[in-house]
């Protein structure tokens, strides 16, 4: 196959995912208003205020994800990795959550600082989260990966129990805003989130990109990477670094959303081979795609409302984490 | 040179190596020989910088190993482990063009050195085979021609090169065997510094310019096959019974089994 | 002497419902409790659960866990003669055994009307053995509810959006819920009617349902603060943006129909009270 072929036929689809992504709503928009009507427009707002923010949070998100799940994969050496596994979205969640519960108890909090409070407590939750992993992971100066994997599970474990605890304690109204929080969700995307989400995904991927050859070598064993000249303690600790900063931030403006760390990368592997150099920017490309469709799925199935786009993604991304799993068997047979 | 001074290492109360000093000349093929649990791979993981001696140094080129940058070891020294496992499918050209990590090669000279690496260890025209749907042996030889690729692609001179190896020919059969031995001689004779890690002392006889014994940590002995009829090292260290002769072309000493 | 004491405490075993002829009675369900203390029968009760926390004296009353999710043992350490549950008391199979360990189990049950809230005391005060207390209760509730008044400028029923979550795509309360009821006996229209309980809506759905102000709670309010509502994609291009028109209730009388609820339809009849269409 053509070098270039995959990624021409992934940013096609990723191009028609957001093509529908813009043409589809419970809103039926007239693209001659739009285009000819004077500025500001119902039309026009519509889709520069609620539809072109949400389409490419969508398109970030999804990248984001998907990048951050063949990182993860790559370093644990396992197809099996998600970004979940490190239990940083975990963390994160279990801060959203107690903000949820305990804001009136938390004091006064300036206005402005208001509609911040719950992304900047998701990704405070996912960078100390991080930072948590590191230092229990660091084993005789080095960071053991199955130690990481170990810390991941413990945190994992404990995050649940917090949130099951805090689901406890909470009151009606607090336990929907926590169950809504916890199934992903892109309906608030505004421009600030999207410049935000841009000017850390976009540089992010830049520099994954350009990784991707070391992440082969990684691939190989950490000894094997080390003998090919490869820093591996650090790059390890920047590769962690990264999925914490996207886990993060995602998970701060648009919830929990799972499945698509651990799918897309595995689909780019079955349609164009293992080749980090491919997997990683193909990733974010049918990432995006794949979370711009999810999107449009969610927001079109139940007009006038809508379902949490987690909710879709773990809807296509169970059957498949199955079938995978029971062929991952049938292979090891 | 790569140098070993005195080097111990003990893990868990054992004394893996016990004051070893050893070295590893250009030019040469160098067999580390020695029951299971002798030290060898041991060794070779401290020669290789991975593991650190509690005792001792390494020394390359007459500076400590570890005053140099992976960059640059990279270039000049390569290392195949026992057993590399490739999680994902890679085709075996993907696994031998990751020898070129320290380079940076063109395309078509990169296929080329590939290509031709692949012939070398007695892989023909494999390069799109999925790596992991090779037997053993042929797994073992594909990751020969990947170290081999990483000190090929950017060295025209090889005798300040280092290859590292543990037991490069376990899994393959007498052809293959044969085949990758003369390989390392004849690299060696271009100037580079080839140490193997081996298990059949006949062979390691054969081939090597110089052999290596280990026995509990220690070495035993440090010299030419030749050298190896003075007195039983090999007999005493291998525990077996064991008759020396004499090879059928060579002055170097073979063994048989007693029955 | 021996005999005859302990036949003066069969006597006092023989009696004892008489003599103290209160029942020990645990609550269940935010809106019961408050019927149970309007009724002034708190020295009945011996625990809630933690959805009781109107009035505050309730909130300090032991608590037996989450009213969806009761414990057996919970329950029977409180040792009660009657339990008062709604229809969201559960687990079914924990009521079943409460019921085995003999306690009276009396279901407090109504539907979001006036009816139904004047139905609900009634029940309360029956099961409190305080039926005078109710009807005079009821009587207060009816006569509160006949002052309540739309604004006569109302030519049109006011379109309002009740929304429970502030992050993401709001989360709306359609048909079937308690702000849905709560509008339409203030005389106002839920402007997501056509959809049934608690939903998120699709952002651009709003332009379609035209609200013409914001319901929210006074304490989701307090915690995302207004900036962060009128922020809500979509919610600019609505009438009750453009008027930066946002009420707020207390999530206790918002969320559920009792005894208040004549007050809060109060509250947001004067909140919008200078709405025209």
């Amino acid at each position: 196959m053509n070098i270039r072929s995959p990624y021409i036929i992934l940013l096609g689809a990723l191009l028609l995912m957001m093509a529908m992504a813009l043409t589809q709503g419970a809103y039926s928009l007239s693209w001659s208003a739009i285009l000819f009507d004077k500025i500001g427009s119902i039309d026009q707002q519509i889709l520069m205020t609620v539809r072109l923010p949400r389409l490419l949070m969508a398109v970030l998100v999804g990248a984001a994800l998907a990048v951050s799940g063949s990182l993860m994969q790559a370093l644990f050496r396992n197809p099996l990795a998600d970004p979940g596994l490190l239990g940083v979205s975990a963390g994160a969640s279990v801060f959203v959550g107690v903000l949820i519960v305990f804001q009136p108890a938390l004091g006064a909090v300036p206005l402005w600082a208001k509609s911040y409070l719950q992304s900047g407590a998701g990704f405070i939750g996912a960078v100390g989260t991080c930072a948590l992993i590191f230092s229990l992971s660091k084993h005789q100066g080095k960071v053991s990966v199955l130690h990481l994997l170990l810390a991941g599970i413990a945190i994992n474990a404990l995050a649940g129990a917090a949130t099951g605890l805090l689901t406890y304690v909470s009151n009606d109204e607090q336990l929907r805003a926590l169950s809504f929080w916890s199934m992903g969700n892109l309906g608030g995307a505004r421009w600030e989130h999207v410049i935000v989400l841009a000017s850390l995904v976009l540089p992010i991927c830049g520099y994954v990109f350009r990784q991707s050859k070391n992440l082969n070598l990684l691939l190989l064993g950490e000894e094997e990477a080390r003998y090919l000249g490869l820093n591996v303690e650090r790059f390890k600790f920047r590769l962690v670094a990264v999925v914490a900063l996207c886990v993060g931030i995602t998970v701060a403006f648009a919830g929990l959303i799972g499945f698509v760390g651990l799918m897309v990368p595995h689909l780019v592997r079955l349609l164009f081979g293992s080749d980090n150099r491919l997997v990683v920017p193909c990733s974010a490309l049918l990432g995006a795609a794949l979370l711009t469709g999810a999107d449009t799925v969610a927001r079109l199935l139940v007009i006038p409302a809508e379902l949490p786009v987690g909710l879709v993604t773990s809807l296509l991304g169970g059957p498949f984490f199955l079938w995978l799993l029971i062929n991952n068997i049938k292979e090891s047979r | 040179m790569l140098q070993a001074n005195n080097v111990s290492l003990s893990r868990g109360g054992n004394l893996l190596l016990d004051c070893v000093s050893m070295s590893l000349e250009s030019g040469e093929l160098l067999m580390v020989l020695g029951p299971n649990g002798a030290g060898k791979s041991t060794l070779l993981s401290c020669l290789s910088g991975a593991v650190h001696g509690d005792a001792g140094e390494i020394l390359l080129e007459a500076k400590p190993l570890s005053a140099f940058p992976i960059e640059t070891l990279a270039k000049k020294r390569a290392v195949l482990t026992q057993q590399v496992t490739m999680v994902f499918n890679f085709t075996v050209e993907q696994v031998v063009s990751l020898g070129l990590a320290p380079w940076s090669l063109g395309v078509k000279q990169a296929d080329e050195l590939i290509q031709r690496t692949l012939m070398d260890v007695g892989l023909p025209n494999m390069q799109k085979r999925d790596y992991n749907s090779l037997s053993g042996g042929e797994q073992q030889r594909a990751q020969l021609a990947r170290v081999l690729v990483q000190l090929l692609a950017g060295n025209d001179d090889l005798s300040g090169c280092y290859l590292l190896l543990d037991e490069p020919i376990a899994a393959l059969d007498l052809e293959q065997q044969q085949r990758v031995l003369r390989l390392l001689k004849t690299l060696s004779a271009k100037g580079l510094a080839v140490l193997c890690v081996i298990h059949d002392i006949n062979l390691a006889a054969l081939y090597g310019d110089r052999l290596v014994l280990l026995d509990n940590g220690r070495l035993m002995f440090q010299g030419k096959p030749a050298d190896l009829t003075a007195k039983p090292y090999i007999e005493s260290a291998y525990q077996a019974d064991l008759i020396r002769l004499h090879h059928a072309q060579m002055a170097v000493p073979q063994w048989q089994f007693q029955v | 002497m021996l005999l005859k004491k302990r036949y003066f405490a069969f006597l006092i075993v023989l009696f004892s419902p008489l003599l103290m002829a209160q029942e020990r009675i645990i609550s269940i369900g935010g809106i019961v409790t408050e019927i149970v203390y309007l009724l002034e029968g708190q020295d009945q009760l011996v625990a809630t659960d933690t959805s009781s926390i109107y009035p505050d004296a309730a909130s300090h009353t032991p608590k037996v866990g989450y009213q969806r999710t009761l414990s057996v043992e919970g329950v029977l350490s409180m040792k009660p003669d009657v339990l008062l549950i709604t229809p969201a008391t559960g687990p079914a199979k924990v009521l079943a055994q409460l019921q085995e360990a003999g306690i009276k189990l009396v279901s407090i049950d109504g539907d979001d009307s006036q009816q139904g809230i004047v139905q609900r005391v009634t029940q309360v005060a029956k099961a409190l053995n305080k039926e005078a207390q109710g009807q005079q209760a009821v009587a207060e509730i009816n006569a509160s509810f006949s002052r309540l008044q739309a604004p006569t400028h109302w030519s049109r029923p006011p379109r309002l959006l009740f929304v429970l979550q502030m992050h993401g795509a709001p989360m709306i309360a359609g048909q079937g819920t308690a702000p849905d009821a709560l509008f339409k006996m203030a005389g106002a229209v839920n402007a997501a009617e056509q959809i049934n309980g608690y939903k998120t809506l699709t952002p651009e759905a709003l332009l379609a349902i035209q609200p013409d102000a914001i319901v929210v709670t006074t304490q989701g309010l307090d915690r995302a603060g207004a900036a962060s509502i009128w922020s809500l994609p979509g919610l600019s291009i609505t009438p009750a943006a453009k008027a930066k028109r946002l009420v707020d209730l207390d999530a206790l009388m918002v969320l559920g129909l009792g005894p208040r609820t004549p007050q809060a339809i109060e509250s947001l009849q004067q909140q919008l009270s200078d709405w025209t269409p």
